[in-house]
């Protein structure tokens, strides 16, 4: 049989081709990375609105009063214009809030984005939700987010293949990672892209999303939106803060190990910069007529720190609707569409505004 | 003694063992980065 190769040495020069591109990582170190905010000019739109998260994060420098984070849940299901209206109305300034969301679920996303947030702005106030998937894997597009250089420290504790699969998302990012050195990317370039969001741009809607979509319509079809406001029983003061005491709560204690993780890497960022941190309860249709708020974790535990969390009973928020009319207010079972966000974020905001005013710092 | 035959044997087996390493992140890892939304950007 023909040997693989034709000499020692041309053996030696694959063995070292094989080690470098293995260990590009670990030798490109934090020296061959581009600046951070590369991450965000280079993740492709349909993983996050990432130009609004560039400039958010880099390009805006005043102090946040409200910042909404998480997957794509808060981005349809909080009408951050209104609460930005409503905030500014009670402060009686123009009130700084948006969302900073992305597509599909995960802690870790929620800690790599939060940690650059609060490297560069002041926030006053996190309001943050996370499903925390049974999912015991990466966010799918955790390759942009981590870099060796930076993260390697965040995953200590976690399992090897676990480790393995962030340290191979990095091996992918190399050569984009060395090309940002070279020739950094033009973030002006990325609103151009914007027309994938075929619900408008995030920028004009303070990172949210305004989706007149019908119950589990096709984004692409052209079918009549029903505006539909719903009257119901329900009322602001039903929106409740937990507490040992009231009995409206339900944890299942079922998180994957990696989420858990990260949402304890999440805490420790929340630590160091002391901002006061909320866990919001979002509806979803298959819980509509729950009574109680059921979330996976208690989450001062997973988290490690003081925080509030609020939300309304499903059953109170739907009570008097009926199946046909609570679809009315979903664009398919995990989002809201505009009617229901419409819905949603007058009901909360008052006592949004009421834990504001009770934790922010001035 | 003729050094190369080792020479020769530890850079097999390091070829070997990196292979394996790579054929395992390969194989594994990327089913965490699976998306077949994912429309390639170039660079």
């Amino acid at each position: 049989m023909r040997p693989a190769f034709s000499s020692t040495r041309q053996a030696v020069a694959f063995l070292v081709l094989l080690s470098l591109l293995l260990l590009s990582p670990v030798l490109a170190g934090k020296w061959l990375l581009p600046p951070r905010e590369e991450v965000y000019t280079s993740t492709p739109l349909h993983y996050a609105p990432s130009h609004y998260l560039f400039d958010q994060i880099y390009r805006e420098k005043q102090d946040i009063d409200i910042a909404f984070i998480g997957s794509s849940r808060i981005r349809y299901d909080i009408d951050t214009p209104y609460v930005e209206k409503k905030l500014s109305e009670k402060l009686g300034r123009k009130a700084v809030v948006v969302t900073l969301g992305w597509s599909w679920s995960g802690c870790d996303a929620l800690y790599f984005i939060t940690r650059d947030l609060l490297q560069n702005r002041k926030v006053h106030l996190i309001v943050f939700t996370e499903e925390l998937y049974q999912e015991n894997a990466p966010h799918r597009a955790a390759s942009y987010w981590f870099r060796y250089g930076d993260d390697a420290g965040a995953l200590k504790d976690l399992s090897l293949p676990l480790q393995s699969a962030y340290y191979y998302g990095a091996v992918l990012r190399i050569p984009r990672n060395l090309l940002g050195l070279i020739r950094p990317n033009d973030p002006r370039l990325q609103p151009i892209a914007a027309a994938v969001f075929d619900h408008g741009d995030p920028t004009d809607m303070l990172g949210a999303a305004f989706v007149p979509f019908n119950f589990n319509e096709n984004p692409g079809t052209k079918s009549l939106f029903v505006h539909y406001s719903p009257i119901t029983a329900a009322d602001p003061d039903e929106v409740c803060v937990y507490s040992k005491t009231n009995r409206l709560f339900n944890f299942e204690h079922s998180a994957a190990p990696l989420q858990l993780h990260f949402a304890h890497e999440f805490g420790e960022v929340i630590k160091r910069s002391n901002t006061p941190l909320v866990y919001l309860h979002l509806p979803a249709l298959s819980e509509a007529k729950a009574k109680m708020i059921s979330e996976r974790e208690y989450w001062p535990d997973v988290v490690g720190t003081n925080l509030t969390m609020f939300g309304i009973p499903p059953a109170t928020m739907f009570s008097g609707l009926n199946e046909s009319e609570i679809k009315k207010l979903f664009f398919n079972p995990l989002h809201l569409n505009e009617n229901g966000q419409e819905y949603f974020t007058r009901l909360i905001t008052p006592g949004l505004l009421q834990i504001y005013e009770s934790k922010a710092e001035r | 003694m003729n050094p190369k035959p080792n020479v020769e044997l530890a850079v097999s087996i390091l070829i070997v063992v990196l292979s394996l390493i790579a054929l395992w992140l390969a194989t594994v890892a990327p089913q965490y980065f699976a998306d077949n939304q994912v429309v390639y950007q170039g660079f």
